[in-house]
């Protein structure tokens, strides 16, 4: 904090009064009651609840589809972030590498960033579409009988495709800032210790795009666990039935859609304990990186 | 040192094409008409019907909705991401501005109130707030829409590791100049912030109009339908359709992007600044 | 205008630290007082509790008659240059300098009228329409010092101003402080690690060290009559060689055991010498009589162009003494040298306490 600060018996608590209000309406209330609601079983025809204890989690942990839900979720998290990464990671080096045209590049490979996940579901799901989806021949060149929305694996595919394209353009900018900050100096001194350029990037680029690279995989991790909710939705069109779906898309279906509450809620309880995991990782680190500068 | 090589142009080029393609083929499919693209695919030409969908899209009711038209998706979605925009700059900066200039009790608790937003993320507790909305009576609403997104500590982080890079004795030099709080906030503090404000006006401006889920389940009044948030309807209507508009559903999806893409190119290096210096 | 007293002041942090333990100065209406010391003595700490940017712990601060322990730095008649200038970067020269003034009311003419002038003492009136960014480290720092300027204030306070600047500005600056304060007669605090910058500014120098006061006194006094050994090897370059001795039966001898005949202070057989490099001189042999005679092997010749430093060692080890030579004299290493210094000129202080002693 600062040196000097004002002192005043009422001014801060003026300022922070619009921002704390809305949190406490918009953000306690509704964590609390998600809370309290995973442990009452809500009667479908909204006569009353009635408390049923861990009941609810049980339920969840226990029925084989929130399994399989999870495992797809926890499969679909570690390729969007691996594919993304890596893919990112790769054209910022090379960006960063050439001389002419960096900019343009630069321009070319982020602007992705402002489409919304929806927008980019719906361009991916016509591209991925039974009769009018240019992929679909690509695919029969190999054999591939491709059938999005209908074929477990295929509508799995091209869910993950559509994520890492919308999610390279944050990866990229981030990546390609973080080797800008690398010195000069520090760049030419690895020039004259270190003859193989690709050595050079393993041995010094790299560690020092570690805290980047770190700050990235848990940004990319949230990303796909929530962000990509507008993809999902887009790509199974309503009907979850044999597709795909990740766990946030299960709290939306059984919450919104299904009426079931407590079950609902007890799902976000466990999302959020994730989130929580995650963040505190993420806080974590940030302190030490504000430790490196 | 490091030669250019043909290959790194090769990638960044393929890289780019993977980043351009799909977009500039939707945008050219939607200059053709329906039948022509049921029949024949995606199209990488220009297609001629350029004028006739995209008016059509815009200013007539009755495609996808029932009643909104093109323009007034676009106008609430301008609403959407300017009024979420502001919103979260004017309570961010006076909370970050609390937190960091002023030497209070209940600081370092207020400090966590607000912080621990950043560890759920809207979707995790859609459901409860989507109650809360409804039992304030707020569904439907402009103001349902924005004000439960601003529930979150983003751009109050952003402020506040702003505020603590500001040099201690501009504060100083201030209030020896005679400066109090509202006059070093209004004098200072918020001239000396105005490319941080336009970086983070931007990253809240995309965020704001890209936002899906939310709008989703808080309007189901067409009126307030925005242009993402027709994405859905287009993909209802096309449940049971013979001969789906592409061309229309296109159009839109062109012109859902279009404005946030245009802010991110155009403001692209305060953007950068903005998302890379910040830390989320 | 006014007189600045402080009286046992004391300043604690959270945690007990005790940065500042009991200092009390009184400063004469117009005098340039400069606080010196390493870095951590407390000197800025003080500085920005006459301030009034840091609260005072215990004791009284009075600017002019008025105690100030609870007024608001604004209200305090003082106007204070920083280290990094803190100019308002989003304003122009002009309106950095009328801010203040604007502040507390004062008429646009006024302000107008004390800008300008400021502007023409400075050299400064070219740049008035430009912001902060667009000027050089020198002019930057022109403008910190207008900005205190307009306000006509009852003292000027200085954080270590010039450390900012490179080496030939600093100097060029300094002289100018100097010309200003005297022109405009008013009461200066100053701070500084640069003793260098501290022995040409001042009126009196006052030294600080871990939060207490070593010595206060005009430059000159400062430098020839050190209160102590840390104020001997803080002010001077090359400082003041010290040496512990005993007086035995024939001299004296150094801790390494190497022996030196020299003056003998009053009562004590164990105390520090100490002996500016300018007052030693190069004998033909050992001399006899009250003053001070030694024998040393030159380390190092270093030439920095009016003169010389002579870097020597005694033949068994101990504390390397410096000699201040005139530029033409040559002297290889390994040399030995006798050394002389006339005992008027030797400073003895306490073994324990490194007091000065008589």
């Amino acid at each position: 904090m600062k040196r000097v600060q004002f002192s005043s018996a009422s001014l801060p608590y003026l300022y922070l009064l619009p921002q704390l209000a809305i949190i406490v309406v918009f953000f306690y209330w509704p964590s609390v009651q998600a809370i309290q609601s995973s442990f009452y079983l809500e009667d479908p025809f909204g006569f009353g609840s009635t408390f049923v204890g861990l009941d609810n989690y049980t339920d969840v942990l226990e029925s084989s589809s929130y399994g399989e839900i999870a495992r797809f979720t926890v499969v679909f998290t570690l390729l969007v972030t691996f594919l993304s990464l890596s893919l990112a990671l790769l054209f910022a080096v090379k960006a960063d590498a050439v001389l002419k045209g960096s900019s343009t590049y630069k321009t070319l490979l982020m602007w992705v960033y402002a489409i919304a996940p929806p927008v980019a579901g719906l361009m991916g799901v016509m591209f991925f579409d039974m009769h009018i989806g240019p992929f679909l021949e690509v695919a029969r060149l190999v054999g591939w009988d491709f059938r999005i929305g209908l074929n477990y694996f295929d509508t799995a595919f091209a869910m993950v495709v559509i994520s890492v394209w919308k999610q390279i353009p944050y990866n990229f900018i981030f990546f390609l800032s973080g080797l800008q900050a690398i010195p000069k100096s520090l760049r030419e001194a690895g020039a004259i210790d270190c003859r193989s350029g690709f050595r050079r990037f393993w041995t010094i680029t790299l560690p020092l795009l570690a805290p980047t690279a770190f700050f990235l995989l848990i940004i990319n991790m949230t990303y796909a666990l929530f962000d990509t909710f507008g993809i999902i939705d887009v790509v199974v069109k309503d009907k979850a039935a044999n597709n795909p779906i990740t766990l946030v898309y299960k709290v939306y279906m059984d919450g919104f859609r299904g009426g079931d509450l407590g079950g609902s809620s007890a799902q976000s309880v466990i999302l959020m304990f994730v989130v929580f995991v995650l963040t505190i990782f993420q806080f974590r680190f940030i302190e030490r990186r504000v430790h490196y500068n | 040192m490091y030669r250019t090589r043909l290959s790194d142009h090769l990638i960044l080029i393929l890289g780019s094409f993977m980043m351009i393609g799909p977009v500039a083929v939707i945008f050219l499919t939607s200059t053709h008409d329906a039948v022509e693209v049921h029949r024949h695919g995606l199209m990488a030409t220009w297609g001629g019907h350029f004028t006739d969908t995209y008016r059509k899209v815009l200013f007539e009711s009755g495609g996808f909705t029932g009643q909104a038209t093109g323009l007034r998706m676009l106008m609430n979605s301008m609403i959407l991401g300017i009024g979420f925009a502001v919103g979260k700059i004017v309570l961010s900066m006076m909370a970050a501005y609390a937190i960091v200039y002023f030497r209070f009790r209940m600081g370092t608790f207020f400090f966590w109130v607000i912080f621990t937003t950043l560890l759920l993320p809207l979707e995790v507790r859609i459901v409860p707030s989507y109650e809360v909305v409804q039992k304030l009576g707020m569904l439907n609403t402009y103001s349902g829409m924005i004000v439960p997104l601003l529930a979150s500590a983003t751009g109050t982080f952003y402020f506040r590791q702003f505020f603590k890079s500001v040099p201690d004795e501009l504060l100083e030099a201030a209030r020896i100049d005679g400066a109090g709080p509202w006059k070093f906030f209004i004098d200072i503090l918020v001239p000396i912030s105005k490319t941080m404000i336009a970086a983070i006006f931007i990253i809240m401006f995309v965020y704001g109009w890209n936002q899906y889920l939310w709008p989703m389940m808080m309007t189901s009044d067409e009126v307030y339908f925005t242009l993402v948030r027709g994405i859905k309807q287009i993909l209802l209507v096309w449940v049971g359709s013979q001969i789906p508009d592409y061309n229309e559903a296109f159009a839109l999806a062109v012109l859902a992007m279009l404005p946030p893409v245009i802010v991110v190119v155009v403001f692209q290096s305060w953007f950068i600044k903005g998302l890379t210096e910040s830390d989320k | 205008m006014a007189t600045i007293s402080l009286e046992t002041i004391r300043k604690v942090y959270a945690g007990d630290v005790e940065a500042v333990k009991g200092v009390s100065i009184d400063i004469a209406d117009g005098e340039f007082i400069v606080l010196v010391g390493p870095s951590g003595c407390g000197k800025s700490t003080l500085l920005r509790m006459i301030a009034g940017l840091e609260d005072i712990t215990s004791g009284e601060a009075r600017i002019g008659e008025k105690v100030v322990n609870k007024v608001d730095p604004a209200d305090r008649d003082i106007a204070m240059v920083f280290q990094n200038y803190a100019l308002y970067p989003h304003m122009t020269v002009y309106n950095n300098l009328a801010y203040g003034l604007k502040n507390r009311g004062t008429p646009k003419a006024e302000i107008e009228r004390r800008v300008k002038e400021a502007a023409r003492i400075l050299e400064i009136g070219d740049y008035l329409d430009r912001k902060p960014r667009a000027l050089s480290g020198g002019q930057r720092q022109r403008v910190a010092m207008g900005r205190a300027i307009v306000r006509e204030p009852a003292a000027f306070l200085f954080d270590e101003p010039l450390s900012n600047l490179d080496a030939k500005l600093r100097v060029q600056m300094r002289v100018e402080i100097k010309r200003l304060q005297r022109e405009l007669g008013t009461t200066s605090v100053y701070v500084t690690h640069d003793q260098l910058e501290a022995m040409t500014l001042a009126d009196r120098l006052v030294v600080l060290n871990g939060g207490n006061i070593e010595q206060i006194g005009a430059p000159i006094e400062v430098y020839q009559n050190p209160a102590s050994t840390f104020v001997a090897s803080f002010i001077g370059s090359p400082a003041m060689n010290l040496l512990k001795v005993t007086a035995g039966e024939v001299g004296l001898a150094l801790e390494s055991g190497s022996g030196l005949s020299g003056p003998n202070s009053k009562g004590k057989d164990r105390y520090t010498l100490g002996i500016r490099p300018e007052h030693l001189e190069v004998s033909d042999g050992p001399t006899d009589g009250d003053g001070l005679s030694l024998e040393v092997t030159v380390n190092v010749l270093e030439l920095v162009g009016a003169e010389s430093f002579v870097y020597a060692s005694f033949a068994d080890g101990g504390p390397e003494i410096v000699l201040r030579v005139p530029s033409h004299a040559r002297y290889t290493p390994g040399e030995t040298l006798h050394l002389k210094a006339l005992a008027e000129d030797v400073r003895f202080f306490d073994a324990d306490t490194g007091k000065l002693i008589g």
